[in-house]
């Protein structure tokens, strides 16, 4: 018996060792936000925006364009438009009467209510399926509906709570492969003035200016287009590389220390642009190991170029539009926007090419330029 | 001739004077002559030579109930474009308040800058908003004010609003001139005076934190836009306290009681011209200055957003940017900027 009480107490001790070990990660939340953006506990935690590079400029839903009566009514009941407000209204003809919801929200649900405008009205960046306003190559790509599972990009789902549970989709109980995303995770829908009004998921309103740089020569829906965007990091909180962002629920895709965790320069994972945790990168770096062929990626014909146009890169170092279009494999670095959409596209792990056979590394070789070997 | 001038002149002051004295057409100022006739006909005034004036008659009558006119063409004989009775339907013709009427306009057949949406409209058979009130006669002024001064259970009802507007029975709004009591629902600084009907002269108490007695009034034809945290038309009872809102609140909710992108105090108490909130203590800060020191228990109702009446925005908003003095538009040009009075989202 005495035997059995000791084993019993050696078990004991040692789940609550463990679990002390465990507990220090996860019951820290500061410490945890502090974790997945660095820069964040260098007291940088409220950056205002940077009107000398403003690419959050002109951005809808902020200042004189937050609109309150476009999301929210105050009575779930509205007999007719506002002063001055452009019709047709997307919810419908006056009078209207609404399920009240919370936070006196149009819709029971974010995402139900960001998509009234934003899937199939005409002059509205469309971010589900097909483009009613037949853009080239939407930027960010586009979502399936909500509530299905989406294999070719971000899975778009009701009833997400907010920055609270973030966490929890995928840690504890949930898992990367069933983890679903609500418009307000990743833009804040009262404005921020970051491009696109993009955000920390986990910690809003702690982010920094986004190098989103948006070509100004573009009006309208071409603010949209694929080939009117360009990306650019100063490398510091007054411009990150957007796929910053990402690192909120993506943070064990960045870093050194994921990517290279025995430090000998042979990555473990694909690296991407990471300024915050000092993991830059640049395509002419693997080329003295003959990973990748800078010229090749620079003169931009051949292999990985015969289907798919010139992935996108961060430039480092630019600050508008134009010199983030500068093709430079010195300055050009590899980021979660190379490869993917941030919403999704019609290809698989929302990749800007088709990975199907006879193609499946075709972005690939236009860094490392393998199947022309 | 002289002495009928004079006659005249002497009824038309102490008409004035009347009016000025506290809330007309209540005990010893109604005068039932003002409205009724009695058979629809007269031909000269009431004093024993027949001098002095009479309210003049419509032309359609007789009409029920002794009116002398058509009920709100009754009323607006002396409540539009006179000098001695507030002027209650679209631009002020009559004596100006100094910061503009509290109430506003009431608006009637759709005419810029007034048009229906801008406010209540008379004679519109339209359903009340969240409730179920309609007047099949089309709206009237005797629907929301008692012309007889009848409060029910509220002894001196505000503005004889009535206790049976909405078609049920339920109290009025409750008053104090002068020297505020804590436990009326309004306090008036002066009951006369050319700012007797002033936004400035008119302020809320709150004598139940958890209600709005001006807010129940409205209720009586609005009624699923009004009631406490604690209604289910109001709030998700299975929110956390205070919080999830399915309208926006009326009572029963302090500014800036919330964290994080709620209502915020500071935005509020930080505006020099504020929107009416209520307040428990009868502290409601200095028109015209940033609040120092603003209590934590001021709360938004109806008036706060809404002009009773309407005025020249949809919905009868106030258009309340707060840098100068609101009058009865407000001093901004859209309703964001009264979303702003207390809410720093898009600042």
């Amino acid at each position: 018996m005495k035997k059995y009480f000791s084993l019993l107490l050696t078990i004991v001790l040692v789940l609550f060792i463990v679990n002390l070990a465990v507990a220090d990660d996860f019951t820290d939340y500061e410490a945890g936000l502090n974790y997945i953006h660095p820069s964040r506990s260098n007291g940088n935690k409220t950056v205002t925006k940077n009107m000398s590079l403003g690419p959050g400029d002109n951005v809808y839903h902020n200042g004189t364009t937050l609109l309150c009566s476009q999301c929210h009514v105050m009575h779930a009941s509205m007999q007719h438009p506002h002063d001055g407000q452009t019709l047709p209204d997307p919810f419908g003809p006056y009078p209207q009467t609404y399920t009240p919801s919370k936070y006196l929200l149009k819709a029971a649900d974010p995402v139900a209510l960001c998509l009234t405008c934003h899937d199939n009205v005409a002059g509205i960046p469309d971010v589900v399926g097909a483009d009613v306003n037949g853009l080239t190559a939407r930027s960010a790509g586009f979502f399936e509906s909500p509530g299905v599972d989406n294999p070719r990009g971000h899975k778009l789902d009701y009833g997400l709570g907010g920055s609270s549970s973030l966490c929890s989709r995928c840690h504890f109980s949930g898992s990367f492969a069933t983890a679903a995303v609500s418009c307000i995770d990743c833009h804040n829908p009262h404005g921020n003035y970051r491009p696109r009004n993009l955000q920390w998921a986990s910690d809003p309103g702690g982010e920094p200016q986004f190098g989103l740089l948006i070509n100004p020569a573009a009006t309208g829906m071409s603010r949209y287009e694929k080939a009117d965007v360009g990306f650019g990091t100063t490398n510091d909180n007054n411009l990150r590389e957007v796929s910053n962002m990402c690192d909120d629920c993506h943070h064990v895709f960045t870093g050194s220390n994921y990517n290279d965790p025995d430090g000998n320069g042979i990555h473990n994972r694909h690296p991407s642009y990471d300024s915050e945790r000092g993991s830059t990168n640049n395509i002419a770096q693997g080329a003295s190991r003959g990973t990748t062929d800078p010229t090749h990626w620079e003169n931009g014909t051949g292999a990985g170029f015969a289907h798919t146009p010139r992935l996108r890169f961060v430039n480092n170092g630019a600050t508008d539009f134009t010199s983030s279009q500068v093709v430079d494999a010195n300055i050009n670095g590899v980021f979660c926007l190379s490869c993917h959409s941030a919403h999704g596209s019609s290809n698989a792990f929302g990749l800007a090419w088709d990975p199907v056979v006879g193609k499946n590394g075709e972005g690939c070789d236009q860094c490392h330029n393998k199947t022309s070997l | 001739m002289k002495k009928l001038i004079f006659l005249t002149f002497a009824f038309v002051i102490f008409l004035m004077c009347s009016v000025f004295a506290g809330d007309y057409h209540t005990g010893a100022t109604l005068n039932c002559n003002e409205c009724h006739v009695m058979h629809y006909s007269q031909t000269h005034g009431y004093n024993a030579d027949g001098s002095g004036t009479f309210t003049a008659m419509g032309t359609s009558g007789p009409y029920d109930n002794l009116l002398r006119n058509d009920v709100n063409d009754l009323c607006l004989t002396c409540h539009d474009n006179q000098s001695f009775a507030p002027d209650v339907l679209t631009d002020n013709g009559g004596t100006a308040p100094t910061n503009g009427r509290e109430a506003g306009a009431l608006n009637r057949g759709n005419t810029a800058p007034y048009y229906d949406a801008t406010g209540h409209t008379l004679g519109s058979t339209d359903q009340a908003p969240g409730g179920t009130f309609s007047n099949a006669d089309g709206l009237e002024c005797v629907d929301c004010h008692q012309p007889h001064g009848y409060g029910g259970s509220t002894a001196n009802p505000y503005r004889n609003l009535s206790p049976m507007s909405g078609g049920g029975f339920h109290a009025s709004v409750s008053y104090a001139v002068g020297t505020n009591d804590l436990t009326m629902d309004v306090f008036e600084n002066q009951a006369g005076g050319s700012d007797h009907y002033d936004l400035n002269n008119v302020h809320f108490n709150e004598p139940d934190q958890t209600a709005s007695g001006f807010g129940a009034w409205c209720k009586s034809c609005h009624t699923d836009f009004h009631g406490s945290s604690s209604d289910a038309n109001m709030r998700d009872q299975a929110g956390p306290a205070g919080e999830e809102w399915y309208r926006h609140p009326t009572a029963d909710a302090n500014i800036g009681a919330l964290a994080g992108g709620h209502s915020d105090l500071t935005q509020f108490s930080g505006k020099a011209y504020r929107v009416h909130v209520m307040s428990s203590t009868g502290d409601w800060g200095t028109y015209g200055s940033p609040w120092t020191g603003a209590p934590t228990d001021l709360t938004p109702s109806c008036m706060s957003c809404h002009k009773a009446h309407g005025n020249q925005n949809a919905f009868g908003l106030i258009f309340a940017k707060g840098d100068a003095n609101l009058g009865e538009q407000g001093d901004g040009s859209t309703y964001t900027d009264l979303c702003k009075q207390c809410h720093v989202q898009g600042n």
